[in-house]
């Protein structure tokens, strides 16, 4: 029990297995109690500084730990050693994880968890100095006005265990809460001997982040497998980033549309009531055809809207409208259609079609222009057409258009993200997603 | 705001704005009424002015 050497945490001290004569090199002496040898899994008590018992013989643990007791590592700028390796097990489940007890000089214990290939790093407020007890919600806690949900609850058993301990875990009696909002994690620990409950903060940590804090290669960690528990949701940060995007975006819509209205303001280039004749030479509907007075447009390129309007009743009116440029004779020719129908029927009275329709047109260059009209009707008592001609009409169909392209990627983003906190919660007994929905 | 995840989303982004923007200022409307057009009236020399309508008044 002599050869002390000083390291940059505690003392390394190196003792002999009483049972199997293996050298045992302890990396937190004096602090050591407990400790347990690699060679034969005798676990072993400090009773006093000179005075070693023997406990008991553990279960070989399942697998080698990856990082090697001893071994120093750097987490958020602050050193560690890795005094102990713990392989543990949810009391009624199969399933076991692994954990490495770290010590620090100035920040004490702190633990690291690996399960599936997940890391967590789990510290009291000992290390994470602001942190306070949360705020219970029942189901949640709150700690910074983040809402941590319930994700799991159970009794850890330790299965296996190598390095040393300043206490004697085999006695914690532990009652574990673990309440999420990844990548942070609160885990509460309410112990029976002595009756007590503990907070501590968890934070995930990549492979890579841990192979480069303990300088080893990233191949030598467990592979991956599933989703971890406070894992971080790239679909969730697409999502809230596309989410606030698209409503700047749309801000930004609205904001242009209101300045083209309040500066290309819509202008009235016909607004007439017409009088029309009835023909029939073209056909038994036909009417005969007329022209409007002519008008300008004077922007450099514009759209165009017709109201027309006449009264039919139970019955139906039809126009060709040729727009033409008097300049070169260029004409967009629209043919639309007005019905109007009502009635009463088994006590209900109904009613279909209008007595006016709009006819919209784009891109009409700057230029005089006046309206051929060619009207037929099934009524051939009409008499009027009243036509509106206004240009630069507010385009809301382009509006609410573009408004719907900026919710698609933000809606997909939403449903992949949602899709993975399912998968999440899937490991879970308290998942939000209820029947899976 | 992080847009490192979204920024293809943001170039598509900006072209959307700017096609809506050029919407407005020419009166493109993205779903016009059909209307058959004989825009180059004058230009087609062999053009036989099926169109046997009044252009002018």
């Amino acid at each position: 029990m002599e050869n002390l050497l000083s390291s940059s945490i505690g003392m390394s001290k190196q003792v002999h297995c009483s049972k199997c004569s293996a050298q045992i090199t302890l990396f937190d002496f004096p602090k050591t109690e407990y400790f347990v040898c690699q060679s034969c899994y005798y676990y072993f008590h400090f009773y006093t500084t000179d005075e070693i018992r023997t406990n008991k013989r553990l279960d070989k643990p399942q697998f080698s730990p990856v990082l090697k007791l001893g071994s120093l590592g750097i987490i958020h700028d602050v050193e560690f050693k890795v005094i102990a390796y713990l392989e543990k097990k949810e009391q009624g489940n199969e399933y076991s994880w692994r954990e490495y007890i770290l010590i620090s000089k100035e920040k004490g214990y702190a633990t690291l968890a690996e399960f599936d290939g997940h890391w967590s790093f789990i510290a009291g407020e000992n290390f994470f100095e602001d942190f306070k007890t949360p705020i219970s919600y029942g189901i949640s806690v709150g700690y910074k006005n983040v809402e941590y949900k319930l994700f799991n609850a159970y009794t850890p058993i330790v299965t296996a265990m190598l390095g040393e301990l300043e206490w004697n875990i085999f006695e914690d009696r532990i009652k574990a809460t673990e309440f999420i909002a990844p990548p942070f994690m609160i885990v509460k620990e309410e112990s029976t001997k002595p009756k007590q409950t503990n907070y501590y903060l968890g934070e995930y940590l990549d492979q890579s982040e841990i192979a480069r804090a303990f300088n080893i290669d990233f191949k030598t960690l467990p592979e991956q497998t599933g989703l971890g528990a406070i894992q971080p949701s790239k679909h969730y940060e697409r999502w809230i980033s596309s989410a606030n995007i698209s409503a700047i975006a749309l801000v930004a819509v609205l904001l242009i549309f209101l300045a083209f209205s309040f500066f290309k303001p819509p202008k009235e280039v016909i607004n007439d009531d017409f009088m029309i004749v009835y023909d029939g030479k073209e056909s038994l509907d036909s009417f005969k055809s007329f022209v409007t007075p002519s008008f300008n447009i004077d922007d450099a390129s514009t759209n165009i809207e017709f109201e027309i309007a006449t009264a039919v009743d139970n019955n139906w009116f039809e126009t060709n409208i040729i727009l033409v440029n008097e300049a070169d004779n260029r004409t967009w020719e629209v043919s639309k259609a007005i019905e109007y129908y009502h009635g009463y029927e088994d006590g209900e009275s109904w009613t279909e079609g209008s007595t006016k329709e709009t006819i919209m047109l784009s891109n009409i260059p700057k230029g005089k222009y006046h309206l051929n009209v060619y009207p037929s009707s099934g009524d051939v008592n009409r008499n009027n057409l009243y036509i509106k001609a206004t240009t630069n009409v507010s385009m809301w169909g382009n509006t609410l258009t573009i408004i719907l392209l900026l919710c698609i990627y933000p809606i997909i983003c939403w449903y992949i993200m949602r899709y993975f906190e399912k998968k999440r919660w899937e490991n879970s007994d308290y998942s939000p997603f209820i029947n899976g929905n | 705001m992080n847009l490192k995840p979204v920024k293809y989303y943001v170039i598509f982004l900006v072209g959307l704005l700017a096609f809506y923007t050029y919407s407005l200022v020419t009166g493109m409307v993205f779903f016009p009424d059909k209307a058959d057009k004989n825009t180059d009236f004058n230009s087609k020399k062999g053009h036989s002015g099926h169109i046997n309508r009044f252009y002018h008044k």
